[in-house]
């Protein structure tokens, strides 16, 4: 009941929402200054997870022990974050997943009524999702938007919404720069943390609506939020996710627990060790603006026993990453310092940094800060592909690799729109800010708008679509992201795979002979290098847009050499790069060849047993056109902003998917 | 009651001492509603007064207004206001009150679109509060149910075989399809499994059981979905073309679509219930304040009927 009312406070805001497009652009709850802040604890702190029994589900009628791919977003947010309620968002949990169920919704602007102007609706319904709203300032929202507390409406409240004057946006950041502002909660904090406990109750009482628990199975939520650090505004957020409905009775932010380790020590602490079948993982989002600080290990003088101890909480609690989302992709960039390697030309993609072709300093072996705001250096950390390198280089050195991550990709959406990821039809993910073709492609915001994308998609390999065989498909890390196109993908690693291309039984014999990505290959017996099996099937697509057939299937490896550098090479194993496709700038129309499944068994031609190293797989489509050049050759000309021409924007892309890796450890040789 | 826990936390701090505040129903505790209201009798007052010609309007700040500028005042600060802040407060309530009544006496009140969001939003929240109710009953939630079953239909299932034919690799893939269906047993014998080693090596499954169409389509796209939803069961059909390729298709078995029992629905139904509820009272009592109103509109603006989304 109290989602009802909370969600009922955000309907009625969307009146005060509309027409204010001067509300704080500022895109994740961002602190002024970075580690300097007051940390302050709840009082009192939130208790840990109480043992309960689960509720009852029905085994899905659909279980296959050879896996099924089931796609969804791990990564959405809706007006219950302070941002997206900035922007004049006013999606609650359960509209989220009423979108992601396949239902239409309301969207941004509003008109005098206060209906929405424009609606969404999924083309093909997701299998699952999260909600992950953020964990700071999630409580002052849910003061500061129900009229019937006594700090409505105080002039810090007023300054919170939209709508209020630049005097009240003020008291409001002097407010929550002191850390848990006295005003909204209180001296003791009290009025806030009833007032998160509102929020997350609601958040996770949606989620146990729209859970499917009969034996259909159609669709799987999950309780979850984002913790949203960023110091000197360089992101080091993560998305939280947990097992089931059992949690800790708070969702932690960084207020409460300052670095990234606190928030792990503190998910063991009230889930993961409290034996009440509480589990939590978390997924780090967006390196790309991270300068440096997402995974930089900055333990170097600490004692050997220290390092290692925190090598393997971070292993033990974070077991995947987020390769691509709304504010970018960030798998790879040319050029990086002590990288070396061949010129990968399909590193190009979707990168928010920068519009005008100039690259960002780099910061070598350092950090940098305001990565939030499209500032400071760049790290090659910043970038998925070499932090799994920078893992095996720490596991050569500690014996634990604290960076072994699986690859997903979400949206990162902040209007109730999971798994909104076609490009024909993409709306924006930042309500008022976004809402229309012209603004999408001049907005000038951090992370510009033309170069933000809608976003990605994750795939699960799991025998059915239920919240334990999800979420252990996670922790072993047998996922894949998309760049939010439904291509199916698998890799296997093992040492005498047969040809299973010409298998009759090829995923059974794969398991039978070798191990699914995400695993570490066995100790090596007798072969002379590794073998991957790695096929994929083509995006169906929908009537309103067909898939694009595939173009190739690559092979990625990284290592560390002799010379203490950072390696990597692209093996194209299965397709053809010059396959003759095309597409039409002003038509968007598609042509050429293609295939609709591939399938390769490879083996690494450049093995070294001595060296330890890591694979992926990236399916890469033909090309087809970019969101802006749909919509722009969608209008008339009379009607088509003087921006769709804009020559440095980007038009043409090859939507793909990247496997989680498989790894060869060279200390079991 | 919804947001008990956030009324509770901020009455710890907003009213210390103050009249117990569950007599006072919700929204009489917020200062603009109070302030309009008080507004609305001083007006009054005001316009009986300007009768007599030469009364100034009366502006009185009761004890009991003292003690609510001190309560907002300890909410805000967390501690009692000294006494020359005291004063200014009076001051400022003073001063607003006779800007307020001068605003509304031009009519400001009246264009002021946050002003008139504001209250209008107000009262649907009076409204709201007057038509919550507790949960629905056993017989309200199965006629709800058998209201609205076509939203919680589950969809029909087919159950099928398929030999897969690459489209990547064959020149006519239709052709060989059309050649290979004669090798194929004309009968629902399914125990013969010598088709299973026929066709192309293929990523998914040769079986599928109880698939609904928006499954079929997830796997081998829309068209491939349609055709098999025509086929008849039992024996080998096609050729059948998918994103892949063409396939022969054996269906074994359809479930029809059903409506599922309620008690495998019902705490879904349950929420569905209460959340329409709490719309349908809100629109209902709005609708009842719109019958006083004739509600003239351009005659462009067809179909403004709904009130709310």
């Amino acid at each position: 009941m109290t989602g009802l009312r909370l969600a009922a406070c955000l309907v009625t805001l969307v009146a005060l929402a509309c027409g204010q497009p001067d509300s704080p652009p500022g895109d994740a709850p961002t602190p002024a200054t970075g580690a300097d802040r007051p940390v302050v604890e709840w009082s009192p702190p939130s208790a840990p997870a109480q043992p309960a029994d689960l509720v009852p589900r029905e085994p899905c009628a659909h279980n296959d022990p050879l896996r099924q791919a089931f796609f969804g977003d791990l990564h959405t947010h809706t007006a219950f974050s302070l941002d997206a309620l900035g922007r004049g968002g006013f999606q609650t949990p359960d509209d989220a997943y009423r979108f992601a169920r396949g239902e239409e919704i309301g969207l941004s602007p509003v008109d005098a009524e206060g209906r929405p102007m424009r609606t969404a609706q999924l083309d093909r319904p997701l299998d699952f999702a999260a909600v992950t709203d953020h964990s700071e300032w999630l409580g002052e929202v849910a003061v500061c938007t129900d009229p019937s507390s006594a700090v409505y409406d105080t002039p810090v409240c007023r300054g919170l919404r939209p709508g209020g004057t630049a005097e009240e946006r003020a008291a409001w950041q002097a407010d929550r720069t002191a850390g848990r502002g006295a005003l909204v909660c209180g001296e003791d904090g009290t009025g806030c943390r009833d007032g998160l406990l509102t929020a997350w109750e609601a958040t996770r009482e949606a989620a146990e609506r729209y859970y499917d628990r009969s034996s259909d199975c159609s669709f799987t939520s999950f309780h979850a939020w984002e913790y949203t650090r960023a110091p000197g505004r360089s992101k080091v957020h993560r998305n939280v996710i947990l097992r089931n409905e059992i949690g800790p009775e708070l969702p932690i932010s960084w207020i409460d627990a300052d670095q990234p380790r606190d928030l792990w020590t503190r998910l063991k602490a009230r889930c993961n060790d409290t034996g009440t079948g509480c589990e939590a993982l978390t997924i780090p989002h967006n390196p790309n603006i991270s300068n440096g600080q997402m995974f930089t290990l900055d333990w170097g003088g600490l004692p050997i026993d220290e390092q290692r101890a925190r090598a393997a909480l971070r292993s033990e609690m974070e077991p995947l990453v987020e390769m691509m989302q709304a504010k970018g992709e960030s798998e790879c960039r040319r050029g990086m310092w002590n990288v070396l390697g061949g010129e990968d030309e399909l590193c190009d993609f979707e990168k928010v940094r920068y519009i005008d072709g100039e690259r960002p300093p780099d910061c070598e072996d350092g950090t940098g800060e305001g990565g939030l705001r499209g500032e400071g250096c760049q790290s090659r950390l910043d970038f998925v592909r070499y932090a799994l390198i920078e893992g095996i280089a720490q596991e050569e050195r500690l014996g634990i690799n604290p960076i072994q991550l699986g690859l997903i990709a979400s949206t990162d959406g902040h209007n109730g729109l999971p798994g909104d990821t076609d490009e024909y039809d993409y709306q924006g993910h930042n309500s008022n800010v976004d809402s229309d073709l012209e603004k999408r492609i001049t907005t000038d915001a951090y992370a510009p708008h033309p170069l933000r994308n809608p976003g990605g998609l994750v795939g699960v390999w799991a025998e059915e679509n239920s919240r334990d065989s999800l979420f252990d498909a996670m922790q072993r890390k047998e996922t894949f992201g998309t760049s939010g196109v439904r291509i199916q993908a698998r890799l296997f690693g093992g040492w005498d795979l047969p040809d299973l291309c010409a298998s009759d039984d090829m995923i059974a014999e794969a398991y039978e002979t070798g191990v699914p990505m995400g695993s570490v290959l066995p100790a090596r017996e007798g072969a002379e290098a590794p073998r991957l099996f790695v096929t994929a099937l083509a995006d169906p697509g929908t009537d309103a847009y067909p898939g694009t057939p595939l173009q190739r299937i690559q092979i990625i490896k990284g290592w560390v050499g002799d010379d203490g550098l950072f390696h990597e090479a692209i093996y194209d194993v299965a397709g053809d790069a010059d396959n003759g496709a095309d597409v039409s700038r002003a038509t968007c129309e598609r042509s050429g060849g293609g295939a609709a499944s591939l399938c390769a068994v490879w083996t690494d031609p450049d093995f070294d047993p001595s060296r330890s190293a890591v694979y992926y797989a990236r399916v890469v489509e033909n090309p087809s056109c970019r969101w802006n050049a749909l919509q722009c050759a969608a209008l008339p000309d009379e009607e088509r902003p003087a921006a769709c021409m804009a020559p440095d924007l980007p038009w043409q892309i090859q939507e793909r998917a990247w496997t989680s890796p498989i790894w060869y450890r060279a200390a079991d040789e | 009651m919804p947001s008990d826990n956030a009324r509770d936390g901020s009455r710890t701090t907003a009213d210390p001492g103050g009249a117990p505040p569950d007599r006072i129903p919700r929204w009489l505790r917020d200062p603009l509603v109070v302030f309009v209201l008080l507004g609305i009798g001083v007006f009054a007052l005001d316009g009986w007064l300007a009768g007599s010609d030469t009364a100034r309007p009366v502006i009185e700040i009761t004890p009991d207004e003292v003690g609510r500028l001190r309560a907002r005042w300890i909410a805000q600060w967390g501690r009692e206001p000294t006494e020359p802040e005291l004063r200014t407060l009076i001051d400022q309530a003073v001063d607003e009150e006779i800007l307020y009544r001068e605003a509304q006496r031009l009519g400001l009140d009246r264009d002021d679109a946050i002003v008139r969001r504001r209250l209008a939003q107000k009262l649907t929240f009076i409204l709201e509060d007057a038509g919550a109710s507790g949960p629905p009953s056993g017989a309200e939630v199965e006629e709800y149910y058998a209201l609205h079953a076509e939203r919680y239909r589950r969809p029909g299932r087919t159950t099928f075989d398929h030999v897969f034919l690459s489209g990547d690799s064959r020149a006519d893939p239709a052709g060989d399809a059309a050649a290979l269906l004669g090798e194929l047993p004309a009968g629902g014998d399914s125990g013969d499994d010598a088709w299973q080693r026929l066709g192309d090596p293929f990523m998914l499954a040769r079986d599928y059981a109880d698939r609904s169409h928006r499954e079929i389509a997830g796997l081998f796209g829309r068209a491939f979905a349609d055709a098999v939803a025509e086929l008849p069961v039992g024996g080998w059909n096609g050729p059948v073309e998918s994103t892949y390729g063409v396939h022969l298709v054996r269906v074994n078995g359809r479930t029809p679509p059903r409506a599922p029992a309620l008690a495998e629905v019902r705490d879904r139904v349950a929420a569905d219930l209460r959340e329409d509820r709490r719309r349908e009272q809100s629109l209902a009592a709005y609708q009842e304040l719109r019958e006083d109103y004739e509600v003239r509109l351009p005659a462009t603006a067809a179909g403004t009927e709904s009130v709310r989304p």
